[in-house]
């Protein structure tokens, strides 16, 4: 391109005004096209952004527990227990998270509802009796998670009563599952 | 002789002529003289005299133009919670707000695609949609070396869409990549 | 305003201050939760038993002074039960319609429980007999002391019968 322009130049320099001025509009056409047709790249700037994240669910409602039989003699009747549901968290926060539970209302006295969370991201507390733990008291069953996912991982619960406790009419309870830090 | 000159001749003409009397006769000659004069004065604009030739000769190059631009400059992808499923340690966030533009008069063309980032601590994505022109080549992980984006886009202009996916792991925790994506054309 | 240390201190660095510490709240106490409701249930139930099995009064040697067999003794036998109904009691009855020998029985109240144990009770046909009444919301044990008694009269022989204690309403 520069050996054009230059002989487009040299060429000019021989011509009356008028010639002139048309090669020298055709110069600058030639060099403005070449200046505008030069960009083969581009750039654009991508922000990608992970904020934290938790996120807990369960796979549905424990089946009724009901209590109908007992030993003669013996105050506590026989317990009943559900494994059938289960839950899945996902959290990137750090490897301090854990689960508390709460009931909506507390049991009464002499019923019980114990409640065994299973984890593979964290330690587990085992059963733990959340009969009177309500939102202000709520009761961590898994400690120590880790960041990650557990899927899948069993909710067992028991019910148990005394018979000194009466007959308890089909009453629900809304347990939550916190996961928090 | 000029068209002055043959006037004033058709004039003296005219008026010593035996056939000039009549009146008939007259206004025929007029005629007549009027169209010998148009014709001589026409003859004068269309077949300018020549007083000298000379010639130039004009070369006309066309090289090789290529553009490419993006609408859409700046694109932040945030992975929140609204991505995730609880118990799936992938997260993903995605967005298409972007278009990129192309223009080669060149055949065996082709966009590639790359980032600066050598080490992203997450997962991004670029596959293109739609283009108007090409193929679309399959979604890339972006690298610090060129992919093809599109290929087959020589002598064209077209466009297409640009969609990003980022991925992240919970278990890789919180933080930001920021990458600068470079769009190229080149030869396939 | 008057832009001086304490309006400024009061206008701006304070709630700037809050908004701060209210934001830095809203991060680092992110949570999630999910919930499940569970479905409570205590039907009423009566359970009864017995701690000891068969047992036989053997009336085998006779009061010299009365002139009359000595009666046959047996506190053996306990009675154990649970209820978590209200107001209910516990009966006893035999199976023998017209027993020729005579058979008592008497709860002796022992071990937890309410209840309140009823006078000796004497089986002399096949009706239902209060045995324990008051029983309500508890778990109860009480000795069971059965007594035979035949007279000279009655001659010898054997009878047979089939106790039964039932928890009822009452």
């Amino acid at each position: 391109m520069k050996k054009d322009v230059y002989l487009l130049i040299q060429y000019s320099k021989g011509l009356p005004m008028k010639k002139t001025t048309v090669v020298a509009f055709v110069l600058g056409s030639i060099i403005a096209v070449q200046a505008a047709f030069a960009q083969s790249t581009a750039t654009q700037s991508v922000n990608l952004t992970v904020s934290t994240v938790y996120k807990i669910s369960t796979s549905g409602n424990p089946a009724a527990l009901t209590v109908t039989t007992g030993t003669a003699g013996t105050d506590a009747l026989t317990s009943v227990s559900d494994n059938s549901t289960t839950y899945s968290i996902t959290q990137n926060f750090g490897n301090t998270v854990k689960i508390t539970a709460n009931l909506d209302a507390a049991l009464q006295a002499g019923y019980t509802l114990n409640l065994n969370l299973a984890s593979s991201k964290g330690t587990s507390a085992g059963t733990v009796n959340i009969s009177t733990a309500t939102s202000g008291s709520a009761l961590s069953v898994v400690t120590g998670i880790n960041r990650g996912a557990d899927a899948g991982q069993t909710i067992s619960y028991t019910f148990s009563a005394l018979a000194s406790a009466g007959m308890l009419t089909s009453t629900t309870r809304t347990v939550t599952l916190t996961l928090t830090n | 002789m000029g068209p002055l000159n043959f006037l004033a001749l058709s004039s003296t003409l005219y008026s010593r002529s035996t056939l000039g009397r009549s009146t008939t006769w007259r206004k025929k000659f007029v005629l007549i003289a009027f169209f010998i004069f148009l014709f001589g004065l026409l003859s004068n604009f269309g077949y300018s005299q020549v007083y000298g030739t000379t010639t130039n000769k004009i070369t006309v190059k066309v090289q090789t133009i290529t553009i490419v631009q993006i609408t859409g400059s700046i694109v932040n992808l945030t992975v929140s919670g609204t991505n995730a499923i609880a118990g799936q340690d992938q997260m993903i966030a995605t967005d298409q707000s972007s278009t990129l533009l192309w223009g080669t008069n060149s055949s065996l063309k082709k966009v590639t695609v790359k980032t600066n980032l050598a080490a992203p601590k997450y997962t991004l994505q670029l596959v293109a949609v739609s283009p108007t022109v090409g193929t679309a080549a399959s979604q890339v992980t972006l690298s610090t070396a060129a992919s093809d984006l599109v290929t087959n886009i020589g002598r064209s202009s077209g466009s297409c869409g640009l969609l990003y996916t980022a991925i992240a792991l919970a278990s890789q925790g919180i933080g930001t990549d920021a990458h600068t994506i470079t769009f190229t054309v080149s030869t396939q | 305003m008057k832009w001086n240390l304490k309006n400024i201190t009061l206008d701006i660095v304070i709630p700037l201050g809050l908004i701060g510490i209210l934001s830095a709240q809203a991060v680092y106490s992110q949570q999630a939760t999910s919930t499940q409701v569970v479905t409570l249930r205590v039907v009423e139930l009566n359970k009864i038993d017995l701690v000891g099995g068969a047992l036989t009064l053997q009336i085998s040697n006779i009061d010299e002074n009365a002139g009359q067999p000595n009666p046959a003794i047996d506190a053996s036998t306990k009675l154990l039960w649970t209820s978590n109904g209200d107001a209910r009691k516990i009966a006893v009855g035999s199976d023998v319609v017209s027993p020729r020998f005579i058979l008592k029985i008497e709860a002796k109240k022992s071990g937890s429980g309410n209840g309140f144990a009823q006078p000796e009770v004497t089986l002399s046909d096949n009706s239902p007999h209060d045995l324990i009444l008051g029983v309500q919301r508890s778990a109860g044990s009480c000795n069971l002391r059965f007594t035979a008694v035949a007279t000279a009269e009655q001659g010898v022989g054997s009878e047979s019968h089939l106790i039964t204690y039932t928890i009822t309403g009452g």
